[in-house]
């Protein structure tokens, strides 16, 4: 019986994933093409944190891992930016979340 | 009929955006599982990680009182029952971040690559210089090339980015001489640029030309371009090198360097053989402009007479160097060949160590004009100063040298170590020779830990001595 339940339910939970990939569940940008990719979305300290973890990974040290965007970090980011071709605005644009792969942290675009 | 589920009340992990979807996930689970099944029991305690794809997961499953008190193992009556919970827990939570990284990209359109991927220039080096059409060829880390329009997963196809920023990475590549796009599926390319610095940055689209997430592309590289040469051609595939000398490799302030060239032949200057030319040595210069003869001066040093070795004397510091090959009239051949441009760090002459004053060696018991046996010991002495093995660095001591036959080498560089120069580094105060019969000289020389003489140097008198014919 409960090798039965084990089945129904890694069933249940398999359809309910697949389910929200193609969900609606958050407020994503309609068009994700007309995003503005110099625009710089507002940030928690958890989303900085991400960056910073990122940014380290790509042995680009940002300092301490704060959720704080310090001189350290700023400069880690300009060198990420010059080393991959972007303007070194030293800013967390959209491009910039993009190029580190965290297309989720650009909801916070202000239209 | 009774089941006990496990509730999963947080998975906690702040810094992870799509964790709202996940409680979406459970919550719809929870309410699903428990209108299903009559009755839920919430009375679970464990943490553990969970390791996926990008991040660790940290998931706490909090404990609740169990509402009826009852322990939690007994409602379905089985021991192993809270090991299947788990179980159970962690399958569900697999298949969740399984889906969810692909469901956070696929929600922007985008196309995700797997970590680590990465597209980079095989043996095409930031700051390189080269000459005329440069032929490119793309690699490409954990992902595999496919032409456009293909829906292979874990696929892309190249763009090269030409002196042009990273193009906007939440829509398709745009398609003009600054971003060449390879949808064929190519992984090399010739292209042809004009003199001066460029910019070149290779960036990975999936099937409709926008790039995946995270971006797999290369770091912008630079290379200057120089014009094709003078009019003489060079062999395909020739190329000239340094033997012996690397970039960042340190030497001494006078030094050899010796030339290799390779696909042609070294003719002296003026020679009308085909196929050949001269080296020319760039000292601390750039490139001279390739459709002219080389310049003759101190950061120009021809080879004109056809040789491929030298020996240059440079300040103490670091030096940039560069082999160009010239035709008859010294001008670059087409396209040109030159080597790398490499560095050199000249060290410092040593400093010699100095000797007290009346220090001395001598040879004991051993005169000058004295006969000795074929086989004879030599008995060092030395006063006003101590013995120290090579390598001990202490004032007032060295190690002693025995020159035989030969000259006092010059005294700002270590003794030269051969047979007319023995060296008793470890510490030794005799030596036993074994001189074919004849007229020979001796002379001892001490030198401090690296073999380098004191300042001022302490040396025997050179003594003559006859060995005798025979071992008697």
């Amino acid at each position: 019986m409960n090798r039965q339940f084990l089945l129904i339910t890694s069933l249940v939970a398999a359809i309910l994933s697949t389910a929200t990939v193609n969900g609606q569940d958050r407020g994503t940008p309609q068009d994700v093409a007309s995003l503005d990719m110099d625009a710089v979305p507002s940030l928690d300290t958890a989303s900085i944190r991400v960056i910073q973890r990122k940014l380290l990974e790509r042995s680009i040290s940002p300092g301490p891992i704060d959720g704080i965007i310090g001189p350290r970090t700023s400069g880690a980011i300009r060198s990420f930016q010059e080393r991959f071709g972007m303007k070194p605005s030293g800013n967390v644009d959209n491009q910039f979340l993009f190029s580190l792969g965290l297309p989720e942290l650009t909801l916070n675009t202000s239209p | 009929m009774v089941f006990t589920i496990v509730e999963i009340p947080l998975v906690i992990c702040e810094e992870y955006r799509f964790l709202p979807k996940l409680s979406i996930v459970m919550a719809r689970y929870h309410f699903l599982i428990s209108r299903s099944f009559s009755r839920l029991r919430r009375n679970y305690l464990t943490a553990f990680y969970c390791e996926f794809g990008e991040s660790t997961f940290q998931l706490y499953i909090r404990s609740y009182p169990d509402p009826e008190g009852q322990d939690a193992r007994g409602i379905d009556g089985s021991a192993g029952s809270s090991t299947r919970r788990a179980c159970f827990s962690i399958v569900l939570l697999v298949l969740f971040f399984l889906s969810s990284t692909y469901a956070v990209h696929a929600e922007f359109g985008l196309t995700s690559s797997p970590r680590g991927a990465e597209a980079y220039f095989i043996g095409l080096k930031d700051q390189s210089v080269v000459s005329g059409k440069i032929k490119l060829n793309f690699g490409l880390k954990k992902m595999g090339v496919a032409p456009a329009k293909s829906e292979l997963p874990n696929s892309g196809h190249h763009h090269l980015l030409i002196d042009a920023l990273l193009p906007p990475l939440n829509r398709p590549i745009p398609n003009d001489f600054n971003h060449l796009h390879f949808g064929a599926g190519q992984t090399a390319a010739e292209v042809e640029l004009a003199p001066g610095w460029h910019t070149l940055q290779l960036l990975l689209g999936d099937k409709d030309h926008i790039p995946h997430s995270p971006p797999v592309m290369s770091q912008v590289i630079r290379v200057k371009v120089v014009p094709q040469g003078g009019v003489t051609r060079s062999a395909p595939g020739a190329m000239v090198y340094f033997t012996d000398l690397k970039d960042g490799d340190v030497v001494a302030p006078e030094f050899k360097v010796h030339f290799g060239l390779r696909g042609m032949g070294v003719a002296p200057a003026k020679s009308v053989r085909p196929n050949s030319g001269h080296h020319h040595l760039l000292v601390d210069t750039e490139l001279p402009n390739l459709t002219k003869p080389i310049p003759n001066d101190f950061n120009h040093l021809h080879f004109g007479s056809g040789q491929t070795e030298t020996t240059i004397d440079l300040e103490p510091g670091e030096h940039s160097l560069q082999l160009l090959f010239g035709d008859k009239d010294h001008v670059p051949h087409n396209p040109p060949l030159f080597s790398e441009k490499i560095k050199v760090i000249v060290s410092k002459p040593k400093v010699r160590s100095p000797s007290p004053k009346g220090a001395q060696v001598y040879f004991v018991g051993l005169k000058d004009g004295a006969t000795v046996d074929r086989n004879f010991t030599v008995h060092f002495g030395l006063s006003g100063m101590g013995v120290a093995p090579a390598g001990i660095v202490k004032p007032s001591t060295g190690h002693h040298h025995l020159l035989v036959d030969t000259e006092i080498p010059p005294l700002d560089r270590p003794i030269p170590n051969d047979f007319q120069h023995l060296h008793f580094g470890a510490g030794q105060t005799e030596a036993t020779l074994n001189l074919v019969p004849g007229k020979h000289t001796l002379q001892l020389l001490l030198a401090d830990s690296e073999h380098l003489p004191h300042d001022p140097p302490v040396m025997s008198k050179r003594i003559t001595i006859q060995v005798r014919r025979g071992n008697r």
